[in-house]
């Protein structure tokens, strides 16, 4: 059997009084319990709310390689010809909140009649405090949420560091309405009409400031260059677009070409039925768009060289 | 604030942070309960296949698949790759009614037709324990957790002879204890309704509360991705990774498949324009009539979308 101890002491919460154990060396921690962070040694309360994720080790650009390598599309040379171009680093401000929310609710439904139900949602999310593409591509990112460290000045210099564009009142009204929004939708969905809503809990808890590692990558591929995102903390691919094999766009193009001519085809066939002169003209005038509408998918996809793909979200049209 | 924890297993010094709940050696890559939240005695382990059990599955399932069988000789492994997922489970009783509806054609238009079920069972509800998780495979494997009675062991008990045969990549675990109960509570009714929406055209009324949730435990699950190469593509199959269950895989489109395609978009061109010239040259035609070669041309372009799609999801 083995010790899974290590050396450890007793850290005493000065706000709710929860004893656990944490490292000998730890200075600063948080209560897992009502979230107080506290000096373990002297018991008093000590004002965090800045903190920073630490960069992973792993260089962005493999982690980078190796998961558009696994792409559906990508030449298989991708490997020989991939070359590096440049990398940012981002160090983005992002305000944290847990969310959790209950209300009581009357619904009307048709064969239940009228009965109460609770709704609940809870949830942690980052609020982006920058403005610009940066903050459309961390929408709905789901930010980890452990293993932040106690900020340093340092960081600053490591990256490109931006000061917080919105305020942190403005970010706990956006992370509000998320949550008041929520808890509707869920009692919208118990039955046909929401008769009563009552909040029973409404708690956004700041978890803290968070300035947060993303890598900006640039990669050239047989003279075109790609752009990538790639989280600094935890290497996932936010992210990234990646060239589609030469080989299939030619077949594509061609498939697309033959179903326009189909199109066309028709058209004629239909001109040379008996039918009166209006319906034919609108019967060519259908099979035409038609064929245009067939070959639409082929020559959209097949003319457009970069692909964008992700590790955490399903991209619908890379289907 | 830095920790000076090592790896009892192999001395190396550990990355914790405040907030780490369970520590993995960057060396051996054993995990290690740090956080005083989450109890040793919670920890539990599925142990997983190795490589080469999973490469051979893999080939296994290549010689029962309908397409895969016919292109085996020029299907290659890229890369397999092993994980292993945190995931909280904790059994939950559910109790209550659900009235959901069905729609049903009669001769002029439809009508809703009502049914109201009883609910009182207990289930697993799995969730994954952190926030960023691959989507594909991650769905199917909860799915699998909880309609299986698993029989993991406790991590304390795992040796470092046996660490060494079963290691894999360890993803790290976000959410306490507390928080997953919050979750699970949450999740097993979003589920539930989830279900219900599934099986019919909507939901007329859910009445259904936990009743009770166990104690959860943390369970560290395996997954299992083996990459394979076919022509100049790259495709994958995901198993769970401690008996090589089929979660969910991706093919190549076949070539009959493609022409089937593109010859069913042939024969739609054809057919809305003569559909149009039919509907046109009756004595009387409503306007409501030329939805028809509107729907025809959405048919084409549904069609048409599948002679490029590379892969094919199969469940």
């Amino acid at each position: 059997m083995l010790d899974l101890s290590a050396r450890e002491i007793i850290a005493e919460c000065p706000t709710c009084g929860a004893k656990f154990s944490v490292p000998e060396t730890v200075a600063t921690t948080e209560c897992p319990y009502c979230g107080t962070v506290f000096n373990v040694k002297r018991k008093v309360k000590v004002e965090v709310d800045h903190f920073y994720f630490p960069l992973s080790k792993r260089d962005p650009y493999d982690s980078l390689l190796r998961f558009i390598e696994c792409q559906y599309g990508v030449p298989v040379d991708i490997k020989r010809n991939f070359t590096i171009t440049r990398g940012t680093l981002h160090i983005i401000p992002v305000y944290f909140y847990h969310l959790h929310g209950r209300a009581r609710v009357t619904v009307r439904s048709r064969r239940l009649k009228t009965f109460n139900a609770v709704v609940e949602e809870v949830d942690d999310v980052g609020i982006v405090a920058v403005k610009g593409p940066l903050r459309d591509l961390l929408k709905d990112y789901p930010f980890p949420i452990r293993g932040k460290k106690f900020f340093e000045e340092r960081i600053k210099r490591i990256g490109i560091y931006y000061d917080p564009e919105i305020s942190r009142e403005e970010a706990e009204r956006i992370a509000s309405t998320r949550l008041s929004r929520r808890l509707r939708e869920e009692a919208e969905e118990l039955g046909e009409r929401v008769r009563d809503f009552k909040e029973e809990l409404f708690k956004v808890e700041f978890k803290g400031l968070v300035h947060y590692p993303v890598w900006e990558l640039e990669y050239g591929y047989k003279g075109t260059t790609y752009k990538a995102y790639v989280d600094g903390a935890t290497g996932v691919i936010i992210r990234a677009e990646h060239p589609l094999s030469v080989k299939g766009r030619v077949i594509q193009i061609a498939i697309g070409g033959l179903l326009l001519v189909i199109g066309v085809v028709a058209a004629f066939t239909i001109i040379n039925l008996g039918f009166s002169e209006n319906a034919k003209l609108f019967g060519t005038l259908a099979s035409l768009i038609d064929g245009v509408v067939a070959s639409l998918p082929l020559f959209t996809r097949s003319v457009r060289q970069k692909v964008i793909a992700s590790e955490v979200e399903v991209i619908k049209e890379k289907e | 604030m830095e920790s000076e924890y090592v790896c009892s297993y192999c001395g190396a010094p550990l990355e914790v942070t405040p907030e780490t709940i369970i520590a993995i050696c960057s060396y051996c890559g054993k995990p290690k309960v740090i956080s005083g939240i989450v109890s040793v005695e919670d920890v539990y382990i599925m142990p997983a296949l190795d490589r080469f059990s999973i490469e051979k599955i893999f080939k296994e399932t290549i010689e029962r698949d309908f397409d895969l069988r016919r292109i085996k000789k020029e299907i290659e492994i890229h890369n397999s790759v092993g994980t292993y997922v945190p995931i909280w489970v904790s059994k939950v009783h559910l109790k209550g009614k659900v009235s959901y509806y069905r729609y049903k054609s009669e001769n002029k238009g439809r009508k809703k037709v009502y049914k109201v079920e009883v609910v009182d069972e207990v289930r697993n509800v799995p969730i994954v324990a952190r926030r960023q998780i691959a989507p594909l495979g991650t769905n199917e494997l909860l799915n699998l957790i909880s309609n299986r009675e698993l029989s993991p062991k406790r991590l304390i008990d795992v040796s470092v002879e046996e660490w060494r045969e079963i290691k894999l990549e360890v993803l790290n675990t976000e959410y306490d204890k507390r928080s997953a109960l919050e979750r699970i509570q949450e999740d097993s009714l979003d589920r539930l309704r989830e279900d219900f929406k599934r099986r019919s055209d909507g939901i007329d009324g859910f009445q259904v509360e936990v009743v009770s949730l166990s104690d959860p435990k943390l369970l560290l699950v395996p997954i299992w991705r083996v990459y394979y190469s076919y022509k100049d593509s790259v495709y994958q199959i995901i198993y769970a990774g401690w008996n090589g269950e089929l979660l969910v895989k991706t093919e190549p489109v076949t070539v009959i498949r493609r022409v089937a395609y593109i010859l069913g978009s042939i024969a739609l061109i054809f057919i809305t324009g003569l559909a149009t010239v039919l509907l046109l040259s009756r004595k009387e035609v409503e306007l409501s009539s030329l939805i028809f070669p509107l729907f025809l041309m959405g048919m084409t372009y549904y069609t048409a979308r599948k002679i490029i799609k590379g892969v094919r999801l199969e469940r």
